[in-house]
């Protein structure tokens, strides 16, 4: 499904003392089975651009469609909110997730099987379904959140913050995911971490103070990021590698991959 | 600072999660923590901060054992700790009543906690949050209030969980500078995070399993030993410096220099 976000506007508490404007006159076009990256300070406004284009809340100017259609939470879009505790409600994980199914107009079978095949493909264990999400420590609790939007198979993916508190094998495992259901799937990847933003990717968009500061490529952003605030908002490999192409090294900016940056730096250690 | 003798623990549901722990936090160190998800981070946590208590086994703080329940106000007023779910800390409705509650307790004198308050809300640039009710915060502002809502009350030790996990590099960047400073200025710290590029600055590291501490050493020797297993990420310095054969460096500026010197050939 393809996403059309035109003139973006939204303030909260609007009239009072605490009037926030979250997001400035937004304009967004992101693709089919693309995964779009959202990126950009404290408070710039992502978390509140995911709750309008997953239609839990009305934007105050402006107008986003998915495929022509309104959005419509748990049709045509779902959401991985930022704190995966807002995600449970019920006493059992599997109780989380079936209600959701259920009330989609699967059958028992069907939700067994639709439960299932997704917790294989995220990698947890079945035997989570019979825990309770309370219970659960921080990053398994946000791969089960991850399982509960899945398995719902949106059109729309909204991933806010997803790999926060995973541990490398599983941060590695949720990308491997990520990679594998978008094509189906229009995923927006929003994070701090550009590493891995930059990874996951095609097209990305930056936001600061609720305006849309760049957006295009991974190569764009790169080259973009690399001008401002001394290159701090580069994937780390990137500053890198950006520092030593500035300070005459032979080498090659936007190198992705930490041994080709080694092999590179070898080289050119050799030639001088 | 704090103590955990043959420290076990488990919760009635998830059976044992921590058995016979030994570790010792020293005054004025700064200690990292990593592991697995579910290899009990907070767990260890919670109970060096007396939130839960050991069932077996005794963890003291500054000497007074965390069972000692009518001590446990000393406790929390010399560790103070940010937690990983920013939504679980906050007691207030706004940021400045959450932050007056904690000064409160401490029995701060009325004028300074003004001035403390805002001290620390400059410090990390939230001055304009101070007002705002907590709940409306983005998720990286809650952390940032967290954060402050610890160091305002300058404890002894601060266990911090993941303080940094939902900010931006330069956010993140000025909170690990604050962080190091207080530990230049006596404060024990004790780091939990998943991000290794986070704990340049530590003395110490140790890593947590389901089978305990499974190592624990400089930041240097863990480093070492975890690029050796390919298991854990490692700061990226650290990876190409060892790689090309260099002494291992921690951070980008100390590779830099490093390769400069190499490629001037002095
Ligand atoms: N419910 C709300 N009521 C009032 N203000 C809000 C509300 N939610 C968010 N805000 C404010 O709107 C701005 C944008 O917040 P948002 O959560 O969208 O930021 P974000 O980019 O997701 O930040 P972070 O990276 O810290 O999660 C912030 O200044 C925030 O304090
Ligand atoms: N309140 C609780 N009740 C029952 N079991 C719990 C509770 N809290 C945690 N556990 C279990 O204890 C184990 C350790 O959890 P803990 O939260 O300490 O892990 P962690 O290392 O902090 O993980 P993460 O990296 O995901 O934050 C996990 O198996 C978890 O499911
Ligand atoms: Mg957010
Ligand atoms: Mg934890």
């Amino acid at each position: 499904m393809s996403i059309e976000i035109r003139h973006l506007t939204h303030i909260y508490d609007v009239g009072t003392l605490g009037e926030t404007k979250a997001l400035d006159k937004i304009d967004l076009t992101i693709k089919k089975g693309n995964v779009f990256g959202l990126v950009g300070g404290i408070g710039s406004g992502k978390s509140t651009l995911a709750s309008l284009i997953a239609g839990l809340e009305k934007p105050t100017g402006g107008r986003i469609t998915i495929d022509g259609e309104p959005p419509c939470p748990g049709k045509n879009v779902g959401i991985l909110f930022q704190q995966p505790e807002d995600f449970f409600f019920e006493k059992t994980l599997f109780r989380d997730m079936a209600s959701g199914l259920l009330h989609s107009g699967l059958t028992e079978d069907e939700v067994d099987e639709r439960i299932h095949s997704t917790l294989d493909l995220i990698g947890l264990g079945r035997q989570i379904l019979d825990q309770s999400p309370f219970h659960l420590n921080r990053g398994t609790l946000r791969l089960a959140a991850f399982a509960s939007v899945l398995a719902m198979r949106p059109g729309v993916l909204i991933l806010d913050e997803p790999t926060a508190s995973l541990d490398p094998k599983s941060r590695k495992r949720m990308l491997e995911v990520i990679e594998h259901i978008s094509g189906d799937i229009t995923i927006i990847y929003i994070s701090h971490r550009l590493q891995e933003v930059v990874a996951v990717s095609e097209h990305l968009a930056v936001l600061d103070g609720g305006k849309v500061t760049f957006k295009g490529t991974v190569p764009g952003y790169l080259d973009w990021a690399a001008g401002q605030d001394g290159g701090e908002y580069l994937p780390v490999l990137s500053q890198v590698m950006y520092r030593l192409y500035g300070l005459g090294f032979d080498v090659d900016p936007d190198v992705t991959c930490l041994d080709d940056a080694v092999e590179q730096i070898r080289q050119s250690l050799e030639k001088t | 600072m704090i103590e955990l003798e043959d420290v076990s623990f488990s919760y009635p549901a998830a059976g044992p999660v921590l058995e016979n722990i030994n570790l010792i936090v020293n005054k004025g160190e700064y200690l990292g923590v990593m592991g697995d998800n579910g290899s009990g981070k907070t767990t260890l946590a919670r109970l060096m901060t007396g939130l839960l208590l050991p069932e077996k086994g005794t963890i003291r703080v500054n000497g007074i054992s965390t069972g000692d329940r009518g001590r446990l106000l000393e406790i929390r007023s010399s560790t103070g700790m940010v937690f990983q779910n920013p939504d679980a800390q906050a007691i207030g409705e706004t940021v400045e009543e959450d932050l007056v509650f904690g000064l409160e307790n401490l029995g701060v004198p009325v004028p300074e906690i003004d001035t403390r308050i805002e001290q620390y809300l400059n410090l990390m640039g939230i001055r304009e949050l101070r007002h705002r009710n907590i709940r409306t915060l983005s998720g990286g502002q809650k952390q940032l209030v967290n954060l402050v809502a610890v160091m305002v009350m300058e404890p002894e030790c601060i266990i911090l969980d993941e303080p940094s996990s939902m900010v931006d590099a330069g956010t993140r960047r000025i909170i690990l500078e604050h962080i190091a400073r207080l530990n230049h200025e006596g404060t024990a710290i004790v780091h939990i995070t998943h991000d290794p590029e986070e704990l340049t600055r530590c003395q110490r590291l140790i890593v947590l399993s389901r089978q305990g501490i499974t190592k624990q050493g400089t930041t240097h020797e863990v480093f070492n030993q975890l690029l050796d297993e390919e298991k854990m990420d490692i700061p990226v310095s650290f990876a190409i410096s060892r790689a090309l054969g260099l002494s291992p460096v921690l951070t980008t500026e100390a590779l830099l220099e490093e390769l400069c010197r190499l490629k001037s050939g002095t």
